[in-house]
């Protein structure tokens, strides 16, 4: 992993640290396409699945999922554009109640999913690498723009590996 | 000389330092007039136990393939992704991934892809502008190209792109896809072994039966791909109209997928198939980028997950059949071990030639405990063998040996290897 931990917040370190790639556009790619392999594979009868109550349900994990790439994108972007405002966080846990999880099938949340990612190489891909090294600062914390696309990645191979280990296992 | 192998046979049952094992290598290298790298490793301890030669560069033949499997290994998921597809109007686009699985009799059968393209309510369109390499590696002999193990690399390969000429109970012959049959022209009967040639170009089949040898009943024999041969054998197969299309992947597509990783995994390292080999790499390339070259995931590779091996590596195709590729021994050792760490071994271990029981190794001496785990590689008068060795001690030790530039027979090559190799189990 080429990012410099050091300069991530301590709460996003561990979906960094899943990544092993050291490039972020193949980052993006490489996780992108074992999260649409997994959700390709998942049967919609276990769409509506929790592992526990009071989880979320798989469609609920996948919206949040979507949720969080779109506000950690628009951060990069901000950042990226030496844009000084100080970015509010966002509540995971009020936005999925709000995200109509169960209104959407797995099929369409897939291609949102594929879109986005695809929105979100290009919006990466157009950054110089010195805009790359620029921070700002969302909840409080202070990110860089390249930290903001690992944690993008990190996020969803994060949630990967929960849907695989709680919702798809056979166990 | 008759002194000198007899005093070698008795080395190799008797000697154990490490100083031994490497008078044992030294008097191989006198034997065959050839050049010997070999490594022997303790991943417990992280400690080199006997090196010979370990940062001199040999051609690694099949042994390139371990690159690739680690390279897939990183990059691809459980399953293999088979074709891309968009949907406009009335119309199904579809690309290829470069999977070699479909229709291909050595891969675990799947019905995933042929029965989506043949139950698609839309017309049905394949493009190709996605691949952008040659059908053969750089450094392949040309004169390979009429032989089983040098399939074309291609985009939506079919039938492992391979042909099989067979003989029909009428004495007639025939070709399995039918498709090539009326390209098939029967010539005069040669004395000996019948003989089997594909124009180097075209595919044109000239078969001429032999007068004294049993026939083969299949004879599988590369066919020379192009778009428009793919479209016709798929409209062939499914019973239905496909046709050729110049459309640029663009934008997001649906993905199909065909069979698990691991099933392409075990052909490829067991039975050393160049094929699939070929076309992970290109599978890879086509998750990192969008277009399908080879090149592109050597140097992802390369850059991202090979960065720490302690030699540069000379590596050009998925398969090893060219010649261009080296590689040295300490480097393949750090592979092994990197790969070690990845997959368990309860996992890794039924990937791979077992020696006495599967694949590439089957014919070695059957052994009450199997205690090779690995990959061969082989090109004339170089021959290479790695992987792990399991010791009496109970021990998982990973080893690298390379023979380059020998022009005794290979069986020779390998019965030193062997027999070095039994000593090491015993010594450790």
């Amino acid at each position: 992993m080429l990012l410099n931990l050091e300069g991530v917040p301590h709460f996003y370190k561990n979906y960094v640290k899943l990544i092993d790639e050291t490039d972020i556009i193949q980052a993006l790619r490489i996780s992108g396409h074992r999260m649409l392999e997994l959700v390709h594979f998942i049967k919609d009868e276990k769409a509506d699945y929790r592992y526990a109550e009071g989880k979320w349900s798989v469609r609920e994990l996948l919206c949040h999922v979507i949720d969080a790439e779109r506000i950690f994108a628009y951060r990069a972007l901000t950042f990226a554009r030496n844009d000084k405002t100080l970015l509010p966080g966002f509540e995971e846990k009020d936005y999925a109640p709000q995200a109509n999880a169960s209104g959407r099938n797995l099929k369409k949340i897939a291609d949102e999913m594929a879109h986005l990612r695809i929105s979100t190489i290009d919006l990466f891909e157009g950054f110089t690498p010195k805009m790359l090294t620029f921070k700002g600062t969302a909840n409080q914390n202070e990110f860089s723009v390249v930290a903001m696309g690992f944690i993008i990645a990190g996020h969803e191979t994060h949630h990967r590996k929960v849907l695989m280990e709680r919702y798809l296992s056979a166990k | 000389m008759r002194l000198l192998l007899v005093g070698l046979a008795g080395m190799l049952g008797a000697c154990v330092s490490p100083l031994a094992f490497k008078r044992q290598l030294t008097a191989a290298e006198e034997k065959f007039n050839d050049h010997i790298g070999f490594v022997l490793y303790d991943p417990g301890s992280k400690k080199t136990l006997i090196d010979f030669n370990s940062a001199r560069y040999f051609t690694p033949a099949s042994n390139t393939k371990i690159f690739t499997f680690y390279t897939a290994l990183q990059i691809l998921g459980d399953s293999i992704p088979a074709l891309k597809y968009t949907i406009t109007n009335d119309s199904l686009i579809f690309w290829g991934t470069g999977d070699p699985s479909f229709l291909y009799k050595k891969t675990a059968a799947n019905s995933q892809v042929y029965e989506f393209l043949r139950r698609a309510p839309q017309k049905l369109f394949f493009s190709s502008t996605n691949f952008q390499t040659a059908h053969f590696g750089p450094g392949w002999a040309w004169d390979d190209y009429n032989d089983t193990y040098s399939a074309e690399r291609a985009p939506f390969p079919i039938f492992g792109n391979l042909v099989e000429v067979v003989e029909k109970p009428d004495q007639h012959w025939t070709t399995i896809p039918s498709l090539f049959t009326n390209h098939l022209v029967v010539g005069d009967s040669v004395a000996g072994e019948l003989e089997i040639n594909r124009d180097i170009d075209s595919n044109q089949i000239v078969l001429r039966p032999g007068k004294d040898a049993t026939l083969l009943p299949c004879i599988p024999l590369p066919f020379h791909y192009s778009g428009d041969v793919m479209v016709e054998m798929l409209s062939d197969t499914l019973k239905r109209p496909v046709e050729e299309i110049n459309y640029r992947l663009t934008g997001p597509t649906r993905m199909v997928y065909s069979i698990p990783a691991d099933s392409l995994y075990k052909v490829m390292m067991q039975e050393s198939d160049n094929f699939i080999a070929e076309q992970l790499l290109l599978l890879c390339a086509g998750v990192i980028s969008d277009t399908l070259k080879p090149e592109i995931a050597i140097r992802y590779a390369k850059k991202n997950l090979l960065f720490d091996l302690p030699d540069k590596l000379l590596w050009v195709d998925g398969s090893g059949l060219s010649r261009y590729n080296l590689f040295t021994p300490r480097s393949i050792v750090r592979l092994w071990e990197k790969i070690y760490a990845k997959v368990p071994s309860e996992r890794l271990f039924k990937l791979l030639a077992v020696g006495g029981q599967t694949g590439t190794l089957k014919n070695w001496n059957k052994e009450d405990k199997p205690y090779v785990f690995g990959k061969t590689g082989f090109l004339s008068n170089n021959q290479s063998l790695s992987g792990y060795l399991l010791t009496k001690k109970g021990k998982v030790l990973i080893f690298s040996f390379m023979n380059a530039n020998f022009i005794a027979s290979s069986r020779e090559i390998r019965k030193t290897m062997q027999e070095f190799l039994a000593g090491i189990r015993d010594k450790y």
